[in-house]
């Protein structure tokens, strides 16, 4: 599986909302993340020294090792002024996540109590934003046993792996078409048709869920897979049955309770079908499931106002109809379509310089409509082009 | 003193970011906290920051984001937790039953899942973020 870590929509959302509240801080923030994935909270760090690298300040990064000197070693920090870090609203990045014995609970624990006796020193000796990182799931036990420290934070954030990071295989979120095809469904050049296990393991998985006879989102996602398993290994009849089922289930979810989300997932499964229908070469009924889930995902913006998720998912839904239009050598609709992805790619783009998807959507959307013949073709070079 | 003053205060052009039933909205789902209020106002801009048009004032749909944020704060509950709460939320009495439950309920001042309240006699009800949730709240 190709597995890379990079941040999804949403991720890069929450990563937004850290930054403004770290960079907007004029004095004292408290801004407390909870994570014990290292690379994902990595990769959170890496963004805020490349930030304050440029700058007069720099983050300062703490992250004590030793059960024994915690709490004494944290607190001395708070104690000692740091006149050139306070001047300069240098971020501390204060890492007790350690993952280690019960020493280490019962030291962290400690370090929380006294933490929230000291609040006031806590918010005069740091002028500058403080970010404590802390375990996965100890939101519930700061609150507890920390309320005066908790009532006093700006910003708190459990940083949900799922939500956060984009694997590049999990089809739960969407690939830009405009990034050409992933290696795991590049069912052109793959040289072997025989299933793998991640493969197999996915419409099994379907097959186990289809027998309990739920119908639920669980179905759905594990449907999505199921279809881009079958895709890659090019059973596209196995693809097709799957495609159609989740559609149904899709749906009827849609229909007992129109939700943003079911709406979104119905437009998701459309473009599975689509991709379905596409890699059979039955370019018309790509087009058809196509368009259905554009309509969709226009309703969804105009619904839901102009958010990161809604216009990208409207980036990519305009990148495929007009990549069926193109296919279809209708030109003049393709060259609309990527020139209407082409304005939303670049307001992206420009809201997230640090996403390189988004540039690089960009540029190879600009390259298509460099590419596009001006002349539509005739219907025989069109018929020929179907085949 | 309202909340519209104290944010006039803090940032005379308020009513360019904020539409008055906004701020009105802010302060009803933090129970009148102030630096809850403040906080729910700044998640709000830090995420229309994010946003590829910024339209003033910010759209509902940015408020929403920022109140379900700000919810998860508040969760999880316990199941035990939960059945006291209610009865809280319905009677807006504390519903001490034995006085060995005075700290459980110290627990939920301390958290704020319940807030008391001071307008002519002492009344108490749980946060409004809870009461008022989006269906996947438990009170």
């Amino acid at each position: 599986m190709n597995v890379s870590l990079a941040l999804s929509v949403q991720g890069e959302a929450h990563w937004q909302s850290l930054r403004y509240h770290v960079e907007w801080a004029e004095g004292f923030a408290l801004i407390v993340l909870f994570s014990s994935n290292p690379a994902l909270y990595g990769l959170l760090r890496e963004r805020l020294v490349n930030i304050y690298r440029t700058r007069v300040s720099h983050l300062q990064e703490v992250a004590p090792r030793s059960a024994d000197t915690l709490v004494e070693e944290v607190m001395a920090l708070i104690r000692t002024p740091s006149p050139l870090h306070d001047a300069a609203v240098a971020p501390l990045w204060l890492d007790v996540t350690t993952n280690g014995d019960a020493a280490w609970e019962r030291a962290r624990a400690n370090l929380v109590a006294r933490l929230n006796e000291h609040r006031e020193l806590l918010r005069h000796r740091l002028p500058r934003p403080v970010i404590l990182l802390l375990p996965a799931g100890y939101r519930q036990r700061l609150r507890t046993f920390a309320p005066d420290l908790w009532s006093i934070r700006d910003f708190s954030l459990e940083l949900d792996e799922q939500e956060m990071l984009r694997h590049e295989a999990t089809p739960i979120g969407e690939r830009d078409p405009a990034m050409g095809i992933p290696r795991e469904i590049d069912t052109v050049s793959r040289s072997s048709q025989v299933p793998t296990f991640f493969e197999e393991a996915q419409w099994l998985e379907w097959e186990r869920l289809q027998q309990r006879g739920v119908r639920n989102r669980e179905m759905l996602l594990a449907g999505w897979r199921a279809i881009e398993a079958a895709l890659s290994a090019r059973q596209l009849q196995r693809a097709v049955q799957i495609a159609a089922e989740v559609l149904n289930i899709a749906r009827e979810l849609g229909l007992q309770r129109e939700t943003p989300e079911t709406v979104r997932d119905l437009s998701i499964t459309l473009n599975r079908v689509g991709a379905t229908a596409q890699a059979l070469g039955q370019w018309a009924e790509a087009e058809a499931a196509y368009r259905e889930s554009l309509g969709l995902r226009r309703q969804q913006r105009e619904r839901l106002g102009e958010t990161p998720e809604t216009v990208r998912d409207l980036s990519i839904a305009l990148n495929r109809v007009g990549a069926t239009a193109q296919a279809l050598g209708q030109w003049e609709d393709a060259r609309q379509l990527y020139q209407e992805a082409l304005l939303l790619g670049r307001r992206l783009a420009l809201a997230f310089p640090s996403h390189v998807e988004y540039q690089q959507t960009v540029k190879r959307l600009e390259d298509k409509l460099t590419e596009l013949p001006t002349a539509p073709l005739s219907t025989s070079q069109a018929s020929a082009r179907d085949h | 003193m309202s909340m519209q003053h104290i944010m006039q205060r803090r940032y005379v052009a308020w009513n360019e970011i904020f539409t008055p039933a906004q701020v009105e909205h802010m302060a009803l789902m933090m129970g009148g906290d102030l630096r809850g209020f403040f906080r729910f106002a700044k998640e709000c801009l830090t995420r229309a920051a994010t946003l590829p048009d910024a339209v003033l004032p910010l759209p509902n749909k940015v408020l929403q984001d920022a109140e379900n944020h700000l919810r998860r704060d508040l969760l999880p509950i316990a199941a035990e937790d939960e059945a006291w709460l209610r009865k809280i939320a319905a009677s807006k009495n504390p519903e001490l039953e034995s006085i060995r439950e005075l700290p459980r309920l110290a627990r939920f001042f301390d958290t704020s899942l319940v807030l008391n309240y001071r307008n002519a006699e002492d009344w108490y009800d749980v946060h409004p973020l809870l009461r008022y949730g989006t269906g996947d709240t438990p009170i």
